[in-house]
């Protein structure tokens, strides 16, 4: 089956050409139409990219993309010929509401954008096997290229060296002093494993939370706000796709590499590594590892998690009175483990005497909870 | 917050990656008056809602933890209220 989308006219129409001898319909769900098209998705992201530019198309807040545009439109069938249809597309015009619109398409903006998807790990990943081309693919950021060149003088003799490596930024752009430099470089990676590099690359990474703002289905890019403000680019297609496009609530997770403040507090970024939604499901914990000694929970301790959109944190309560906050949810989830593991030191396995009454009341439904095996 | 616990006189813990822990002992025993802060931010201001959810796991209301914060409380007064409270005996 092949598609394409053209306006014509000022009238937005889809030719779709079918391998069977079609019939004469007046309408037919897009659902029968998308499930006949190989490119889903890339279909969905088409249609919709064509009507964000023309018209303004609100999306509901409960639904993924697929979906509310299987709602919105009916596919009236014009024109048949020897298996082929002109379909006119007809929306159904939704009703507003005070919602927020996560499709307005992304114009052109003074305000600078402060964080911009990195994939630092990976592009060395990829340099390290000779997929990347340009050198400033390699090292994003001068931050990360000096990071990258010590990792590399750390792992590899200094003899391997014709020249330092050495980088500077002018107009934004990075810059290498020499062929020579770049050739050492992509040289020295090929013989660097990059799981003895990975290690060294390390860093402490924070997890900043981010309103989704905008998505603009043509060039397949969206921009969130994070709560100390800055704007981070990202794209759908890595990020947001497919099962992943339900856009409720409009959250989405990003860790990165963060310029922090004497007390702590986030000043800038310098890149993000990774992205995703906001998961607030609950969580179960069924087995606990104490100093080597497994312990059972029989029945699993349930704790119910929540998002916490005033301070961007999630929160978890639930089984043993246990209550937490944590500022991502791997956070919350290891901040359970260590909680529940030093619950267990401090009153599981604590003398009587060394325990108030309630304390000592936690230590028997601890000791109830959890067998040894 | 972390300099106010420990004027409460709140056993520091140091947990793992993310935590640290706080236990509040009375009388040389270690009570179940517990609460967890996290590593990753530092003095930023926290919301109501989560400071409401701080206050519950220190057995305070809002009022008593901006209290605790700030100070007006101290720990006499603290242990006051845990004992009002009957988490204390």
């Amino acid at each position: 089956m092949n598609q394409e989308l053209k306006n014509q006219s000022g009238s937005d129409w889809l030719r779709v050409r079918f391998q069977q001898t079609g019939k004469t319909h007046t309408d037919i769900p897009v659902q029968v139409l998308i499930s006949g098209l190989a490119a889903v998705s890339r279909l969905v992201y088409l249609l919709s990219g064509a009507f964000v530019t023309e018209r303004y198309t609100p999306l509901k807040s409960t639904s993924d993309l697929r979906s509310q545009f299987e709602h919105q439109f009916r596919l009236a069938i014009g024109q048949s010929e020897a298996g082929s249809y002109t379909i006119p597309l007809r929306l159904h015009v939704i009703e507003q509401d005070d919602r927020p619109n996560l499709l307005p398409p992304i114009t052109s903006s003074v305000e600078p954008v402060l964080g911009l998807k990195k994939f630092v790990d990976q592009s060395v990943m990829l340099a390290a096997k000779g997929e990347l081309e340009s050198f400033e693919e390699l090292f994003p950021l001068p931050s990360n290229a000096k990071r990258i060149a010590d990792a590399v003088l750390a792992l590899m003799p200094v003899s391997e060296f014709r020249t330092e490596v050495e980088s500077e930024t002018i107009e934004g752009k990075l810059l290498v002093d020499s062929q020579n430099d770049r050739e050492a470089t992509k040289s020295m990676l090929d013989k660097i494993s990059i799981d003895d590099l990975r290690p060294k690359l390390h860093e402490e990474q924070l997890t900043v939370v981010a309103q989704l703002e905008s998505i603009d289905l043509v060039s397949q890019t969206y921009r969130a706000r994070s709560n100390e403000g800055f704007v981070i680019q990202g794209n759908t297609e890595s990020d947001l796709q497919g099962s992943k496009c339900r856009i409720s609530p409009p959250e989405v997770e990003f860790d990165g590499v963060f310029q922090l403040d004497e007390h702590n507090n986030i000043q800038s970024m310098e890149s993000i590594s990774c992205s995703r939604r906001i998961d607030t499901s609950p969580i179960q914990v069924s087995e606990l590892l104490v100093n080597n000694e497994l312990l059972h929970a029989k029945p699993p301790l349930n704790y119910k998690v929540g998002f916490l959109k005033s301070d961007s944190c999630y929160y978890l309560e639930g089984d043993l009175g246990l209550t937490l906050h944590a500022f991502s949810r791997s956070e919350l989830e290891s901040a359970l483990i260590e909680s529940l593991e030093s619950w267990w030191l401090h009153y599981a396995l604590e003398d009587d005497e060394k325990l108030s009454t309630g304390a000592q009341s936690l230590k028997q439904q601890l000791l109830s909870r959890f067998q040894t095996v | 917050m972390q300099s106010a616990l420990r004027k409460k006189g709140f056993e520091q813990v140091e947990g793992g990656k993310y935590e640290k822990y706080f236990f509040l002992p009375v009388d040389g025993r270690r009570t179940e008056v517990f609460t967890v802060l996290s590593r990753q931010r530092g003095s930023a201001d926290i919301s109501k809602s989560l400071a409401a959810k701080i206050a519950f796991q220190l057995r305070l209301t809002n009022q008593q933890f901006g209290q605790l914060v700030e100070c007006s409380i101290d720990r006499t007064a603290y242990c006051e209220i845990l004992r009002n409270s009957k988490v204390l005996p």
